[in-house]
């Protein structure tokens, strides 16, 4: 199962650096999204390797007894405050494109022009 | 009340953002409110340094959770030194917006970005968790972003998209690396990591670490060849806003680098040694190279940041305590150095409505204050006697003669040589000569009228007051260094503070 999400992993990495080469803004804001996620999977994985607490769950009910060592919750929290700050980071990317659209003519909307 | 000076330097900024967002409407109060903030900040900057500066350690567990489970502000005098670098470069850029931002940007919430910004680099100088130093490194990433595109024009977001795109890798590998960390070690806390990393960093996953984060950390704080996005994106913002980051920004990232590698990863020293040492050289002499190729204030000082940037890392390669007291001389010297660089070229802007040197002309006969300013600044950055920039460059200098990099002492003098060419080519188009009768035709939004000029001059006069300073008093502000260079070289003193 971890490598299956280690292959996934690096296959979001290559999606997103292919996208991030494009000359076309809109593209290079998908790509960082997708490397967004790829990170925050990357370190979801990190909290969940099975040589530490795989399936392990991360609240326990009331009354009932610790059989295993519960979830690592740090990676959790790493994980939550990364897709936070991603989002505040795509809002910003968002209203880039949506100025550059106004700012540039219908045709070439989001290309990027080489030079100042 | 120890913990209260720890507190301030992160609270203030963010209060007074606050405020300022309440006034939303009113640029007057903003305005004051910026002031007001930015002076609180200097004070409590000078107050935290006042404690430190014996060589105490002051540590926050932040929530009462102690270290290693919460997350630890630790002020060493590394951090008090930067955070009172930071706070004057805040107040001087806020009392230069009284006059220097037009309204439409400052309409859109410049004064409280610029407190962010602040709050942003004082968290990533406190901060002892590796993950906290993520989150403020993105604060500091965002702020920046809209403080670019401030304003909205074309130039501006094609400067933004290349920023953006850098950063945002560079903090992404960031992230990967610290819980790739984590997975080695089970810990974020720098100081428990500076104890428990060594054995873990010699195989497998764990050998990548220290290069990734040097590739992270070095494409924020502009190494080579890692630099490439900082003249394409610094020149775009009007020069108040371009002082901020070419003045402090990137020199914060470089302290965060200081700091990771120092602390965090004292045990490859001799790795870091051997790739930062040609690094910096590189730095240095492809940065200033960059500069003759433009004539355009801030293309030129742009190119300047990555080649003086590249004198803080040589001082960080030496690993010696005179040499990192020189670099971290240095870096303050060149925050407040090239800051008023930044600003002459804004108030250049405002007088004559262009920056390209080559259309300006005889302003020291006009302006003999502000020639004297940018003179003062500019030999300054060049490294000639009496002033900061001679002392930093002479530690730097001794100390790689003391370990013997010669070949790198031969670029580093080579360097400040052609950084005073680049300076005396400004001065001699710009400030000398009679002025250019044909070009008076400036278009007329863009000069300001005189009243708005005076804060411009004050924030400029204020910053070379303080490199005068610097250069006379260089003795014991060295003394000052090489107490936090040797916290630095020696975690001792800052692992022992964090786990008493």
């Amino acid at each position: 199962m971890t490598i299956l999400l280690a292959i996934l992993i690096g296959a979001l990495w290559s999606a997103a650096i292919y996208l991030l080469l494009r000359k076309h803004l809109i593209r290079i804001i998908l790509g960082v999204m997708i490397l967004g996620h790829a990170v925050n999977l990357f370190v979801f994985v990190v909290g969940s390797l099975p040589e530490l607490r795989r399936g392990a769950p991360a609240l326990i009910e009331e009354g009932k007894a610790l059989t295993t060592l519960p979830a690592d919750p740090l990676p959790q929290a790493m994980v939550l405050t990364a897709i936070v700050i991603n989002l505040g980071i795509l809002a910003f990317a968002v209203v880039l494109l949506r100025k550059w659209h106004q700012l540039s003519k219908e045709e070439d909307f989001g290309e990027l022009r080489p030079g100042e | 009340m120890k913990s209260a000076l720890v507190i301030l330097p992160l609270l203030v900024p963010l209060l007074t953002a606050t405020v300022a967002l309440f006034w939303w409407r009113s640029r007057r109060y903003q305005r004051w409110t910026g002031l007001a903030g930015s002076v609180v900040f200097l004070t409590a900057a000078i107050a935290l340094l006042l404690r430190v500066r014996r060589g105490e350690v002051i540590v926050v567990e932040v929530g009462g959770w102690e270290a290693p489970f919460g997350i630890v502000l630790v002020a060493d005098l590394f951090a008090a030194i930067m955070i009172l670098s930071t706070a004057l470069i805040g107040l001087a850029i806020t009392v230069y917006a009284v006059g220097g931002i037009d309204c439409r940007r400052e309409i859109f919430g410049f004064h409280p970005l610029i407190h962010i910004l602040l709050a942003g680099c004082s968290g990533a100088l406190l901060t002892g968790d590796l993950f906290n130093l993520y989150v403020w490194m993105e604060v500091i990433m965002i702020s920046s972003l809209v403080l670019m595109t401030l304003g909205g024009d074309r130039k501006q977001l094609h400067g933004a998209v290349a920023y953006f795109l850098f950063n945002f890798l560079a903090s992404s590998i960031f992230l990967l690396t610290v819980a790739l960390i984590y997975a080695l070690s089970g810990t974020l806390n720098m100081a428990q990591l500076s104890v428990v990393l060594p054995e873990l960093l010699r195989e497998g996953p764990g050998r990548v670490a220290p290069i990734l984060f040097l590739v992270a950390l070095g494409t924020k704080a502009a190494l080579f060849p890692l630099f490439f996005w900082l003249p394409v994106s610094y020149p775009t913002p009007p020069p108040g806003i371009a002082a901020l980051f070419g003045g402090l920004v990137t020199k914060i990232f470089v302290c965060v680098l200081f700091r990771v590698f120092l602390i965090v990863f004292a045990s490859e020293a001799a790795l870091m040694q051997q790739i930062l040492l040609p690094v910096s050289g590189l730095t240095m002499f492809i940065g200033v190279l960059g500069a003759f190729a433009h004539t355009e204030m801030r293309k030129i000082l742009s190119f300047h940041v990555v080649s003086q940037i590249g004198y803080m890392i040589f001082g960080l390669a030496l690993m010696t305590v005179t040499g990192l007291a020189g670099a971290i001389y240095f870096i303050v010297h060149n925050i407040v150095v090239k800051t008023s660089l930044f600003l002459v070229a804004g108030i250049i802007l405002a007088l004559r409505g262009t920056m390209d040197v080559t259309r300006v002309g005889g302003l020291a006969r006009q302006q003999p204050m502000l020639s004297a300013a940018f003179f003062i600044s500019a030999i300054s950055l060049a490294g000639l006697p009496p002033l900061s920039g001679f002392f930093g460059k002479l530690a730097l200098i001794e100390s790689g003669l003391a370990t013997g990099e010669g070949l790198l002492i031969a670029v580093a003098l080579v360097t400040g040589l052609l950084t005073l060419l680049s300076m005396m080519k400004i001065w001699m188009h710009a400030f000398w000569g009679a002025p250019d009768r044909e070009e008076e035709s400036s278009p007329d939004d863009v000069v300001l009228v005189p009243s708005r000029i005076v804060p411009m001059k004050i924030a400029l006069g204020g910053l070379v007051v303080v490199t005068i300073l610097m250069g006379l008093c260089a003795g014991p502000l060295f003394e000052l260094m090489s107490i936090a260079a040797g916290q630095l070289l020696m975690p001792e003193t800052y692992i022992g503070a964090v786990f008493p």
